[in-house]
């Protein structure tokens, strides 16, 4: 659909460069000077479209607006003003710089030129900062640098007016209402929210090394949420997540349909199901729950940058080389793929936000730990980027995660993983052992200070019992555990793949991210009852 | 008994304004008035009391809001939506949850007419609320019984009665037209990019069209349209010596011919930026002053609306936590000012000499009417306070003043109309000489005057020369002294009125006040907090490329 080739110039871009150069003219030969400037803009264009039980809950236009993120880097490429303050924490500042929408050069020189001038000063305060503070603490045990060099590149494909999308607000006004009414039957569900964003963004990239980047990005995501709480209080939440690049990727309506009516029976079942104790002993996770169990435990402790933290964990820092998963077992991220076998992926980009190409980046390698996702900030043996320095907007970039894929070279059936399942559990003398079918998502913490655990929080757990009885539908339950002890028990994988895609937060903000993965069976687990609300379910029945 | 009879005729008159219900208007009304009526006839748990009174608000709320700059837009927003706001109260008038540990929190209610629809975001709202309310009621009446609270405040009802309003107003047609506002902002905005001093500078836009549907269980009922219209002008610069400057002008109003045309807009804005380009290269305050200080125009009625209508004048009953409360209204019929000063509420009246009151509305968001005049403070003397249905140890009625307010989506007691008035007035001739002989008589050289003030600092200090007159602009001032008190010791008034509009407490209140007003002693001195940013690095663009 784009020439991605050929460089071509947009009005906007030379309107960026004008001011960066003129700025860092300047600027590289101040007293402490500026040795690189970035501008990182998004044109953001956004629908939103809401409902709830067959009714419209939320009406506009889209939305325009154009934000900008300014880096402005002193000292060197060894050491500047970005290095981590010891003892001082990390803080990353939330800013919200808009520019006119229109290709206004005096307007938007303007706002770039005062907005430079308070980042370098900001930058040169920061720097001295930097440097008392390397004076008085110990030597950093990471000996690299603060910025990597890395070749420069520029990319552009051309803008793609919102009108090509021919973006119909009433049709899908008209179908979120008609998935939302699905649930108007049942009155087990007490709130419900059928949500469609439609996003179209060009983001923009110049810095001083020569990078000139233009490049669109725009998705469909469907959201369609239920509630319930059960009688002891707990609140119960499920629902449906679709993702697609080009419309005709979403399901069809039919599809969505049944989709909604079986997550509305499972969502009474779920009420009526009884709640599960605390439990050690194997389990099965579908693929989707293994995509946001691998992204929570792996996934975070590979992101370059905060293995050279001195207060992260760096659970994997030396273990390269080293055998961290099964041999059969390996974890690519990949940005470039827009799909993996036909499934839709929402961390895909072709620039990351430092302006480097997204590169395919296999971490784990037949169980062995390869490399790192790695941003501008390099750490030890690795003194490039591989295109993972990401950030919303209002953030500065940090190493955040792609597109996920876990693979395996010795896939098993799903009976045949049952079947291990259902032995472990006999040899542990379990009267079940658990499959964890849809989680909601999950958070970890990778610093030193605090145990260095995860949670992934499921929706959808059954007990599988080692007599044959039926898998019986439970509720309440947590995934918990320490990354290098769960690691151990990662027993085999499926034939089966499902995609989690989702929003990641971290220090940078909200970005989009996917965790493909097969079905997963894992030797031994822990699980903890959920925290739950007090309130009764409601007195009066739904209107 | 008195306020009884008010209410009677209340009834009266407004069951004489009921029009036929539009089908916008019956599809909220009646999912409001069904699903409260449901609620308070079946809500109940075990052993706990049952509600007696519910007042549910939905807020019709669609919105335009466009920003430009330098002629191009940077923001154009567009939405409606609808929220819902419950009040529901467990036991009865005299003792209830209200006051205590009660918090409103607004829930998205669907954006179409459907009664079921609507009926069931109030049910999931009032179950929440109830759940809240009755463990609430039990434990107020628990927090009460470990007090020992003077019979004066525990006699004091929890909610006074009221008579049912019904109040049913056709919303007027609001502009909403896209392509004009934005024209207008990027015309108004575009007049500016002529001045480089000018580092920043944004016109925005925000209309609103909202309408208010009540229906309580007293049978209450009200459909009151709130149109907003405002135009604001920002500008930023930083002067020579690197202080950071920042002013910006708003125009609110009620109706799109109350607003102004794009050329008289434009003309504002222009006046607006020479003021500010003359603050820019202003010098700094360096002397501190001790004297007279008279201010004029939006300077008198910004002060006026911090001091007195944020908390001085409103009723705030202490909570039986022991939170809360206002202890101005112990002053109740003493001096609280200048004996020259009158202060009026005029919620209730449309119209003051011809000219339309921003600040009226026909009735609050609690069902009361709110009186067309009522005296607050008379000949210095405190009267009465703005309040709710809420009674005070001093303040123990309602005057409709408890009003539905866009700033916390929950109801907020904020004035309408306020009349201020000086017995001690004087020619603006007059009173500027009258400024200068007070000086003259402190041995000062010069006097001030301040004719922009908001956010309880001088945004526009002049010195005036006592020898010829002389007016000089001045920048970096503080009055650190002056606060309700100051209202004390006044030396006089114009005789001429000014009238000022502002929406910051987010409803609009009116003031009607004198064009100036004339303080016996205030201290005026250099802000110290100012911190003076180094130059600009790199030149400004226009200065080099364009």
């Amino acid at each position: 659909m784009f020439s991605q080739t050929a460089f071509t110039q947009d009005q906007f871009i030379d309107i960026l460069k004008t001011e960066l150069n003129r700025n860092y003219a300047v600027l590289k030969d101040s007293p402490t000077p500026a040795y690189y400037v970035s501008y990182r803009v998004q044109d953001m264009q956004v629908y939103n479209v809401r409902a709830s039980f067959g009714k419209l809950l939320y009406n506009s236009n889209p939305v325009q607006q154009r934000l900008f993120n300014i880096d402005v880097r002193v000292g060197d490429y060894e050491m500047d003003n970005t290095r981590e303050i010891k003892g001082g924490g990390r803080s990353n500042d939330y800013s919200n710089n808009a520019l006119v929408l229109d290709n206004n050069p005096a307007a938007i020189q303007k706002t770039l030129w005062r907005t430079t001038d308070q980042a370098y000063k900001d930058a040169v305060k920061q720097f001295e900062n930097v440097k008392a503070n390397v004076a008085v603490k110990v030597a950093s045990e990471d000996k690299s640098g603060d910025f990597t060099k890395d070749s420069s590149e520029k990319y552009f494909e051309p803008p793609i007016p919102l009108k090509n999308f021919k973006f119909d607000v009433s049709e899908w006004e008209k179908k979120l209402k008609k998935y939302s009414e699905v649930f108007s039957d049942n009155k087990d569900v007490l709130s419900n929210m059928a949500n469609l964003d439609f996003e179209l963004v060009r983001k923009y990239f110049v810095d001083t090394e020569g990078r000139e980047i233009a490049e669109n990005e725009y998705a469909y995501r469907l959201h369609i949420s239920i509630s319930t709480t059960a009688d002891d209080g707990m609140l119960l939440p499920l629902f449906l997540s679709y993702f697609a690049i080009d419309v005709k990727d979403l399901p069809s309506d039919a599809k969505i349909l049944k989709d909604a009516k079986e997550l509305s029976e499972q969502l009474s079942a779920l009420r009526k199901a009884s709640v599960a104790e605390a439990y050690s002993g194997p389990a099965l996770m579908t693929a989707e729950a293994a995509g946001v169990f691998f992204h929570e435990i792996f996934g975070h402790r590979v992101e370059g940058a905060r293995l050279k933290q001195e207060s992260d964990a760096q659970t994997f820092k030396k273990k390269v080389g080293e055998l961290v998963l099964p041999k059969d077992i390996s974890i690519i991220f990949d940005p470039k793929l827009k799909k993996y076998r036909n499934m839709p992926l929402n961390g895909s980009y072709v620039f990351d936000d430092e302006g480097i190409r997204g590169q395919r980046v296999e971490v784990v390698k037949n169980g062995i730990l390869n490399s790192f996702l790695m941003s501008r900030t390099p750490i030890e043996n690795f003194p490039n980027s591989n295109g993972h320095g990401r950030a919303m907007i209002y953030f500065d970039n940090v190493t955040r995660q792609s597109n996920m894929i876990i693979e395996t070279d010795s896939p098993k059936s799903e009976a045949e993983l049952r079947a291990m399942l259902v032995e472990q559990a006999k040899n542990m003398n379990r009267e079940y052992a658990y499959l964890f079918d849809k989680v909601s998502g999950g958070f970890t913490s990778t610093g030193r200070y605090m145990p260095n655990a995860f949670n992934v929080t499921p929706l959808i757990v059954y007990k599988i019992y080692v007599d044959g009885r039926p898998d019986e539908l439970v509720r309440g339950v947590d995934l918990v555990g320490t990354p290098l002890a769960i690691f151990s028990q990662v027993e085999a994988c499926g034939k089966d793949y499902g995609v989690f895609n989702g929003a990641c937060g971290a220090e940078s903000g909200s970005i989009p991210v996917s965790c493909v993965s097969p079905t997963l069976y894992i030797k031994m687990i822990e699980t903890q009852k959920k925290a739950k609300s007090q309130n009764q379910p409601p007195i009066l029945e739904r209107p | 008994m008195k306020t009884q009879f008010k209410y009677n005729f209340l009834t009266a008159t407004f069951l004489l304004c009921i029009s036929i219900l539009s089908a916008q208007n019956n599809a909220i009304i009646s999912a409001i008035k069904s699903e409260t009526d449901r609620n308070r006839s079946e809500l109940k748990i075990d052993k706990l009391k049952p509600p007696f009174f519910i007042n549910y608000t939905i807020l019709d709320l669609k919105r335009l809001y466009v920003s430009a700059s330098e002629g191009s837009i940077s923001r154009l927003i567009e939405n409606t939506q609808r929220v819902g706001l419950s009040n529901l109260l467990v036991g009865d008038y005299d003792r209830n949850n209200s006051n205590f540990r009660q918090n409103y929190s607004p829930r998205n209610v669907i954006i179409e007419d459907d009664t079921r629809g609507i009926a069931t975001a109030i049910w999931e709202d009032l179950d929440r609320t109830y759940k809240n309310a009755a463990e609430s009621y039990e434990a107020k009446i628990a927090t009460i019984a470990q007090q020992n609270m003077e019979e004066e405040e525990l006699n004091l009802p929890d909610l006074e009665k009221t008579d049912p309003v019904t109040m049913i107003i056709e919303p007027p047609k609001i502009n909403m037209d896209k392509a004009y506002w934005e024209n207008f902002a990027r015309k108004s905005s575009e007049i500016l990019k002529k001045y480089p001093e000018i580092l920043n500078s944004s016109v925005s836009i925000n209309i609103l069209d909202n309408v208010v549907y009540v229906c309580n269980t007293e049978d209450t009922k009200l459909v009151i349209p709130d149109p907003y219209y405002s135009v604001n002008v920002s500008l930023y610069t930083v002067t020579t010596d690197g202080q950071e400057l920042s002013d910006e002008l708003n125009i609110e109003h009620g109706t799109f011919e109350q607003m102004p045309s794009l050329q008289a807009f434009i003309d504002t804005c222009e006046t607006f930026v020479k003021y500010f380009i003359e603050l820019k290269n202003a010098p700094i305050i360096t002397e501190a002053y001790t004297g007279p200080v008279l201010f004029e125009g939006m300077a008198v009625a910004e002060p006026l609306h911090s001091y007195f209508f944020q908390s001085t004048l409103i009723a705030n009953r202490k909570s039986a936590g022991g939170q809360g409360g206002n202890n101005t209204e112990m002053m109740k019929d003493k001096k609280l000012v200048s004996r020259s000063l009158t202060i009026k509420s005029l919620s209730g009246t449309e119209t003051y000499k011809g000219k339309k009151l921003d600040g009226y509305y026909p009735v609050d968001a609690e069902g009361v009417v709110p009186d067309k005049e009522l005296a607050l403070v008379e000949n210095g003397v405190l009267k009465n306070m703005l309040n709710g249905r809420i009674p005070t140890k001093k303040i123990q009625h309602s005057n409709g003043h408890m009003r539905m307010n866009l700033n916390y989506m929950n109801p907020k007691i904020t004035p309408g109309n306020i009349l201020f008035t000086s017995n001690d007035t004087y020619s603006p001739d007059d009173l500027k000489k009258k400024l200068l002989a007070a000086a003259k008589e402190e041995d000062l050289d010069y006097a001030y005057i301040v004719r922009r003030y908001k956010n309880n600092r001088p945004l526009s200090i002049y010195r005036i020369y006592v020898a010829d007159g002389r007016e000089e602009l001045l920048r970096g001032a503080v009055l650190p002294d002056f606060n309700l008190r100051s209202y004390k010791r006044m030396s006089g008034a114009s005789n001429r009125e000014f009238f000022y509009t502002t929406h910051s407490l987010g409803n609009f209140a009116t003031y009607i006040v004198p064009e100036a007003l004339m303080f016996e002693e205030l201290e005026v001195s250099r802000n110290n907090n100012i911190t003076f940013r180094k130059p600009f690095i790199v030149a400004q663009p226009s200065e080099t490329e364009n």
